[in-house]
């Protein structure tokens, strides 16, 4: 299928640090001209920070990007553009208010000659944009019309962008970027924020501009993307990349297992096999949304028992935050029954659930975790500020308090009165988890609770939480590390689609089949095995069978 | 950008870790100077030498009156300063102080003039059900913004926009005679005790307790941590079990609370009855107060101190050099603007340099 392309980009040797940890460690590969190459890796192996350099935002430490022969020097996205790459970001970079043309022209390039009607000089600031918005609107709506026209993109150019959906954002993007003339298409998860029929629509769409010559990287986790829409696939995993492939050629599984890592399973302690008997926390045909409405948890039933840890697997936006939300009162769910200990908390206030000793660590450590300009001694005693005092807060009290979570969680900061956003990631999230734990909860909620942290920390919180295990307290696990998952659950369940699609026991758990659950290639839900005809042929092409 | 010379210059603006206690202190200080200085070049505009302008402005309150009209002027602007103050630490707009000090100036006339109580009791009567009026008065916008999210920064000021009609309205209800503007005047009883000879009267004392029970209220209690750490993080306080209604409402009906006693201050204390726009633009000088002293209570005391000063001060300039009262508003305006500014310093640094480089860009490695 592809022969003689003459490779458009290379990228050899690109190494980015940052501080603590390698984002990039030595990565080359090279794109052939109208391929549409798959970027494969999970979250902070290093696919953003490649593309991010690959269009001027970072600066690499070390190793070079020839586009068609010629060496790249990319200090800012504008190079980037001048290269003839073009990047379409996860998040929109529109003007709601200006139109589609008007957008478009926004990102138009420097025209070589000044025009009659523009004679701004360049260190005027935004002259670029200045001139292109003062040049002659028909020329340009004539070659958008004539681009809409050539790759169908059913789009008006007069149009305000504010009035167009996600699917048609996405397509001005594009329009903007094959304006600008780029050769080469970055997209950044573009199907993060499709339905499943717009992203076929893209993906048709795609398919036209890669046979006009177009090339196309296509950053994703979706293994059926890959398979389904890409000609090869460039795995990267820790910042290395791990292979290039064809696609085709190996199985879903294979490429599971590449983006995962083949690392031996850790030993579980044995655990003499337990009966756990009082829950702690139930769930029962659970339904929640997401914030653009869309259905994220889909009828899920979950039991989390008193000294037991449940893992949670999956690929995350599968439904976990917003399971994780539910579980601790933050989000109303559309339908179900959340009970805690005994009481029926459905959609109940935060504060409820506080005061039925439910803990949660969240995902987003700064975003929901902490008050970033309070002190730790305040962080410390956030959730339990009603026992040091109902009206007037004994703070001698409160300081020791917060002083012996330091301590004995380990938080390394000069004194409890440093403010909470000087804190390292790894600090901070031991600060959580002691405000969490020391108030030693019956149910705890703990999102990715070791995610972008130094290793260090890492070891120390999954420690606490098993030790906490000990102490009774029923754990909901939810991670996209799965080694982390198989080496700290008792059970575990397998997320996708907002629904349980498997689970098992950690003494018999497996990595490799667990992998084919995560990426929805398997599936024990029963409704859903039966009416859906594509996943049974993705698992035909991946070669595996259940 | 590309310099002439070849040179580039790259500018780049990062976020600042911790600022230094030059920046955090110097700020405030910033404010206040450069807003001294812009109000120069209007006072030369109209002809007069800024520099004895203000050495007038500023000697001019070192009198014993010039000191007590000081003091006067502070219980309405600290009162007010204090109503937007609390809001603030949560993170919540009050632009409608102003509409607090209505409600509680009509409020407290229509209690002083119909209310027979004894003695005190009758000021205690007046202060307190303005207090209360001003404080439901901002339930409304609380309540829009904790249940709807509705932006408590338009429906505040809007308020006071309504409030300054109705007070026009109130002020025909309850007025003595056809044609004058303004309501029948208070009895001996209903207006607030004067001290020391001078017009300082009762607010002062309940402005300074106001003081105490503000810095007590974020310093030691439970709702004063809850609305500091909402303030910081609405969403970490929420998951922590903190009600957002009672900390938006709560913190609007003091801000409405605090203000009304203002409203009350100024009708009891000064005017002695009703009269239209007894509040020459405290509710907007508030905004100004509240943000330089944003940092604590006591803060804002002194940011109500420099901004009496300024008023009394440009009162006498206006009667000895004729520099119109307006300055005033001018240095305001000037304050609100450096203080963005000026928090724009604080939170990000900026970072000029310029670069050589050869002709031929492109071919330049960048490694």
């Amino acid at each position: 299928m592809i022969e003689n392309r003459r490779n458009i980009l290379k990228i050899e040797g690109i190494v980015k640090r940052f501080p603590g940890v390698v984002a990039n460690d030595h990565v080359s590969f090279s794109l052939q001209e109208g391929e549409i190459h798959g970027l494969l890796g999970e979250n902070g192996a290093g696919k953003s920070t490649l593309m991010k350099i690959l269009y001027g935002l970072y600066a690499a430490d070390e190793g070079e990007i020839w586009m068609k022969g010629q060496r790249l020097a990319l200090n800012s996205p504008k190079d980037a553009i001048q290269a003839g790459i073009g990047m379409v970001h996860q998040h929109f970079k529109l003007i709601p208010r200006l139109t589609v043309l008007e957008n478009i022209m926004l990102g138009e390039r420097k025209t070589e000659e000044p025009r009659s009607n523009s004679r701004l000089p360049d260190w005027v600031p935004f002259s670029g944009s200045m001139r292109a918005l003062m040049t002659n609107r028909t020329e340009s709506r004539e070659r958008v019309d004539e681009l809409i026209d050539r790759y169908g993109f059913d789009i008006d150019p007069s149009e305000a962008v504010w009035e167009l959906d996600v699917g048609e954002r996405q397509r001005v993007e594009i329009l903007k970027a094959l304006y600008r003339d780029a050769e080469v298409l970055i997209l950044d998860e573009p199907t993060a924020v499709l339905s499943p029929a717009e992203s076929r629509e893209l993906f048709g769409m795609l398919q036209k501009l890669t046979d006009e010559g177009l090339t196309v990287i296509l950053i994703t986790h979706k293994l059926e993307e890959i398979l389904e829409h890409t000609d090869r696939t460039t795995v990267l995993r820790n910042g290395k990349v791990i292979d290039t492939v064809q696609t085709g050629t190996v199985s879903k599984a294979g490429l599971a297992e590449m983006m995962v890592g083949r690392d031996v399973l850790f030993e579980t302690e044995n655990r003499t096999s337990m009966v756990f008997e009082s829950p702690v926390a139930e769930v029962q045909d659970l339904r929640a949304q997401d914030e653009r409405g869309i259905e994220a948890v889909s009828g899920l039933d979950l039991t989390v028992h008193e000294g037991e840890i449940v893992g949670v697997a999956g690929v995350s936006g599968n439904g976990q935050r917003e399971l994780a939300e539910c579980l601790v009162g933050v989000r109303k769910s559309t339908a179900g029954r959340i009970t805690i200990g005994d009481r029926d908390l459905t959609n109940r206030p935060p504060r409820s659930f506080v005061d039925a000793d439910v803990s949660y660590i969240p995902e987003d450590r700064h975003k929901h975790g902490c008050t970033p300009d309070r002190s730790v001694l305040e962080n410390a005693i956030l959730k339990d500020s009603d026992s040091f005092g109902r009206i007037l807060i004994d703070y001698d009290k409160a300081r020791e308090h917060a002083e012996q979570i330091v301590e004995e969680f380990d938080v390394r900061v000069p004194n409890v009165d440093t403010q909470a956003k000087n804190l390292s990631g790894g600090n901070l999230q031991k600060l959580i988890c002691g405000r969490e734990l020391k108030r030693d909860p019956n149910f705890l909620v703990a999102n990715q609770p070791t995610r972008g942290i130094d290793v260090g920390a890492i070891e120390y919180i999954r420690e606490v939480l098993l030790e906490q295990r000990e102490e009774g307290t029923g754990i909901l696990l939810i991670s996209e590390d799965l080694d982390e998952i198989l080496q700290m659950s008792d059970r575990i369940v397998v997320l996708y689609e907002g629904k349980i699609v498997h689970e098992t026991d950690a003494e018999t758990a497996d990595k490799e089949t667990i992998g084919q659950y995560i990426t929805g290639s398997k599936n024990d839900d029963i409704e859903n095995r039966d009416s859906d005809a594509e996943r049974e042929s993705a698992t035909d092409r991946s070669g595996v069978e259940a | 950008m590309k310099l002439p010379n070849g040179h580039q210059v790259e500018v780049s603006i990062s976020r600042r870790r911790d600022p230094s206690p030059l920046i955090r202190y110097g700020i405030p200080v910033f404010t206040i100077v450069s807003s001294l200085l812009f109000g120069a070049v209007a006072i030369s505009a109209v002809g007069v030498n800024p520099v004895v302008a203000y050495v007038t402005m500023f000697t001019s309150v070192l009198s014993w009156y010039g000191a007590s009209e000081v003091v006067v002027r502070m219980i309405p602007l600290l009162l007010a300063g204090l109503a937007v103050y609390v809001p603030l630490r949560a993170g919540l707009w009050n632009i409608g102080a102003g509409a607090g000090i209505y409600a509680g100036g009509i409020t407290a006339t229509a209690v002083g003039l119909y209310v027979s109580l004894p003695g005190p009791l009758l000021n205690i009567a007046m202060l307190v059900s303005a207090g209360l009026v001003g404080g439901a008065l901002m339930i409304i916008p609380g309540y829009l913004r904790a249940r709807w999210d509705i932006n408590e920064i338009l429906v505040t000021l809007l308020l006071t926009f309504t409030m300054v009609q109705f007070n026009g309205y109130a002020i025909l209800l309850m007025g003595s005679s056809e044609g004058v503007q303004s309501s029948e005047t208070l009895s001996a009883l209903a207006e607030f005790p004067r001290f020391f000879g001078t017009r300082i009267h009762l607010g002062a004392v309940v402005a300074v307790l106001a003081l105490i029970a503000v810095y007590l209220l974020m310093n030691r209690t439970r709702f004063g941590f809850e609305i500091l750490n909402f303030g910081s993080n609405p969403e970490a306080a929420r998951q922590s079990g903190i009600s957002k209604y009672k900390i938006v409402i709560g913190t609007l009906f003091i801000g409405g609370l605090l203000s009304g006693l203002a409203g009350a201050g100024e009708i009891a204390g000064i005017q002695s009855r009703l009269v239209p726009n007894f509040s020459p633009g405290f509710g907007f000088t508030a905004i100004a107060i509240a943000l330089i002293g944003r940092n604590g209570a006591f803060q804002v005391l002194f940011a109500s101190l420099f901004f009496a000063v300024v008023y009394i001060g440009a009162a006498n300039v206006e009667l000895v050099y004729s520099v119109p009262f307006a300055i005033v508003e001018i240095i305001e305006a000037v304050v609100i603007l450096f203080f963005i500014a000026g928090e724009g310093i604080r939170r990000f640094e900026l970072d000029v340099r310029s670069i050589p480089q050869s002709e031929d860009s492109s071919e330049v490695v960048n490694a």
